[in-house]
């Protein structure tokens, strides 16, 4: 990790606006605990020069949590200002789905079917995906099936059927490793069963 | 020779005369004697003197100071030409006879003094140690133990006409100058010699980066400093909004170094954002040449007192530049060699600061930058001795030997060699704490280490030379660190003391019991059978069972 750090350092002095060497530094920065002050600075040079790099975004989303001495607020207050940012049919949008993701995943199963069941969360889960990956201005980009999978898990767990309906059809017989395999025992029946209604169904 | 600038002879002291403007003449003796010049048992002996050599001097009008650096001593004064003749003159014959009466409350005065000033930055103790450039980190801790015979010596032998400048900014040199100082020898500077592997970092507050580096002195160094400051400048407070505060300085400190010093500030929520973008500022000049008009408003900046051509303003520099023997240019000559600074002689210089610098930064450090950390102690062979067992951290040990002292615990060790030691600072309740020239040291707390008695602390004191021994003032009993109870007691009491105590008054109480129902039996039973092997026997074990029991009982209340 070291030895890739200096390298990056060289990488991203010679070429200071070159932003992929700069998204390999927020890997460091956590991996090496640099902390929360030096990821925000890495991701601001990746922000100053493009506004909405979803990944660096979902990278520095993972820094905030509290397993990276981050705090549950400072997260959703990122996804929040991210989305208000972000124009309609960005991904950044979704990036709220993806930061209750990882609040759900921690809390044990019976409390995330309580905590994913709650209707703020639903709405902002539901607004999230209208304003990313189902607004006709979404153009489809790598994030596309992880988004899906996320979108269709987190309704899926909390028995809203119908509001994951469009993202497993949307995903047919894929789904995204990166989030389904993060699942685990009544998650993962739950989401397995509603994905399987939904491909039974069909489109209406 | 700068422009404007004549050099003389004033009584056989070099002169240094600039025309100045009105009727106000400046003037100055600048000495080539510092803090740098002292060791750590003498610290602050330079200061004294000055002092001194300042009391008594009233002045009816003008303003005058005095200053003791690293490698200078200035006395300076604005005012009328006569006024600056008597006050230089009596600053002279003051030198010559130093009111030592006054000795203890000058020192007292330079000890308030001290307190004004606060903390001193480390990196200098942690680049060059307890000695020469490094004292300027320590307080003025030599001051207890100097005598009248140390100061007069002091000042006999180094303010003496030979080390020393005097300039003048006049219409024409004042009359009546008698500067009466004792002949000598110019006496250079000692070298700075790092006593740590460089490049390394030290851990210091969350709301400060320093960078401290030595290198060659040079135009190009200059220019360099100028480059790194406004990077700094634009990078950390105008783009990144991370400081308030970043820039870089320039210091020479002897013929031929000069120390750059980055500084950068920052609020302690983004001290890990700040150590990264510095990171990245050196980076940045490191490994990519300076743009031209990066360079060109660096020259600009270093061009533009010279352009001044006011030679007054050189006098002090120049007369520094005179006593540590480096030729003095003209403007002409250092514009010239400011134009050919090249970028790539930028960078080279800048490459040298980061490869040798000394930073002291927040928490996060350097070490994922590629920069270790400096060894904060150091063990060596302290040789057989007395080996003394902490009362408050467990498996700590003073290990007081023949050669040295070593305090070692469960993860470090550090010792300090008595043939080292630039200072045994001894307190009225017997602490002691040695430090060692190149700044190691171990701190001894008799409160804190089980048997550590006046004998054993005069052991360690008879090691030491005599004239490193340092008197320091006495502590208030707060002051004084006492060993915490919950750790004497050890782990599995420390939970929950109060349980632990209750049952130790218990314990004792029931031996107490016992004892007394054991003997009273045996008695009993004795004074009814009229004595006999049998009975002797059973007196013989009650009193054994009443002694072992009130040991247990004053055992346990003890520990209670």
């Amino acid at each position: 990790m070291r030895r890739a750090e200096a390298r990056l350092i060289e990488v991203c002095a010679v070429v200071p606006t070159w932003t992929l060497p700069w998204y390999f530094r927020l890997f460091t920065a956590r991996g090496l605990w640099l902390g929360q002050g030096e990821a925000r600075r890495r991701y601001d040079r990746i922000a100053a020069e493009i506004p909405h790099h979803f990944p660096a975004q979902e990278v520095l989303l993972q820094q905030m949590s509290p397993d990276w001495s981050g705090t549950w607020e400072a997260m959703f207050e990122f996804t929040r200002r991210v989305a208000a940012w972000a124009p309609p049919g960005s991904p950044s949008k979704a990036l709220i789905a993806k930061a209750h993701l990882e609040r759900c995943i921690t809390v044990g199963e019976k409390r995330a079917v309580a905590y994913l069941k709650q209707a703020q969360v639903q709405r902002e889960v539901a607004e999230a995906a209208q304003g990313s990956v189902l607004h006709p201005a979404y153009r489809s980009g790598p994030e596309r099936v992880d988004l899906h999978t996320t979108f269709g898990v987190l309704h899926a767990i909390a028995g809203a059927d119908d509001s994951a309906l469009p993202h497993f059809l949307a995903l047919g017989s894929v789904v995204s490793a990166q989030t389904w395999s993060q699942l685990s025992g009544a998650l993962l029946t739950k989401s397995a069963k509603a994905r399987d209604r939904a491909l039974k169904v069909g489109p209406r | 020779m700068i422009e404007g600038i004549v050099e003389t002879e004033v009584n056989g002291i070099r002169t240094l005369l600039a025309r100045g403007s009105g009727q106000r003449v400046s003037a100055g003796l600048t000495f080539r004697v510092g803090r740098a010049d002292e060791t750590l048992a003498t610290s602050g002996i330079t200061h004294l003197v000055e002092h001194l050599a300042l009391h008594g001097r009233r002045l009816a009008e003008g303003h005058f100071n005095g200053e003791t650096a690293d490698v200078f001593t200035h006395f300076h004064i604005e005012g009328t030409a006569a006024g600056v003749v008597e006050h230089l003159n009596g600053v002279c014959r003051a030198l010559g006879s130093l009111p030592v009466d006054r000795l203890e409350t000058e020192k007292e005065i330079l000890r308030t003094e001290a307190t004004g000033r606060g903390p001193a930055p480390m990196l200098p103790a942690w680049r060059y140690g307890a000695q020469s450039y490094g004292l300027s980190s320590y307080q003025e801790i030599g001051l207890a133990r100097l005598s009248a015979v140390d100061v007069e010596h002091w000042a006999r032998t180094r303010f003496t006409r030979d080390n020393v400048v005097l300039w003048i900014s006049a219409e024409e040199l004042p009359v009546g100058f008698e500067l009466d100082l004792p002949g000598g020898e110019p006496v250079p500077p000692p070298r700075p010699e790092s006593v740590l592997p460089v490049p390394a970092w030290i851990p210091g507050p969350e709301n400060l980066a320093v960078s401290y580096a030595t290198v060659e002195r040079s135009t190009a160094a200059t220019v360099a400093t100028r480059v790194l400051g406004r990077r700094l400048f634009v990078e950390l407070q105008e783009k990144g909004g991370l400081s308030y505060a970043a820039d870089a300085v320039y210091t020479p400190i002897d013929q031929s170094t000069a120390v750059i010093t980055a500084v950068a500030d920052c609020s302690p929520e983004k001290a890990d954002a700040l150590v990264g973008a510095l990171v990245d500022v050196f980076a940045g000049l490191r490994y990519v040449r300076v743009p031209d008009e990066e360079l060109d408003f660096a020259k600009a900046s270093v061009c533009h007192p010279l352009l001044e051509q006011r030679a007054e303003l050189f006098l002090a520099t120049t007369a520094m530049n005179l006593l540590l023997g480096r030729r003095v240019l003209s403007q002409d000559e250092l514009l010239a060699e400011i134009d050919a600074v090249t970028a790539a002689d930028v960078q080279q210089v800048l490459e040298t600061v980061w490869s040798g610098a000394l930073t002291q930064v927040p928490a996060i450090g350097l070490s994922w930058a590629g920069v270790e950390r400096a060894p904060g102690f150091r063990e060596s062979a302290s040789g057989e001795g007395a080996e003394y067992f902490s009362l408050g951290a467990p498996a700590e040990v003073l290990v007081v030997g023949e050669h040295g002292v070593t305090v070692r615990g469960e993860d470090y060790a550090s010792t300090v060699a008595f043939r080292d030691c630039a200072g045994l600072l001894t307190w009225p309740d017997g602490a002691r704490q040695l430090i060692d020239r190149d700044g190691f040291q171990v701190s001894i707390e008799p409160t804190l280490f089980d048997g550590l008695d006046p004998i054993a602390l005069a052991a360690i004191d008879a090691r030491v030379d005599s004239g490193v021994v340092l008197p320091m003032p006495r502590r208030s009993p707060e002051q004084i660190p006492q060993p915490s109870p919950v750790a004497s007691l050890g782990r599995d009491r420390a939970a929950s003391p109060t349980r632990a105590r209750t049952w130790m008054v218990l314990w004792a109480l029931l031996a107490g019991w016992i004892g007394f129902i054991t003997v009273r039996t045996v008695s009993l039973t004795s004074s009814a059978a009229n004595g006999g092997d049998a009975t002797w026997e059973m007196v013989i074990t009650a009193w054994a069972v009443l002694g072992l029991s009130l040991a247990l009982g004053w055992w346990a209340v003890r520990r209670a």
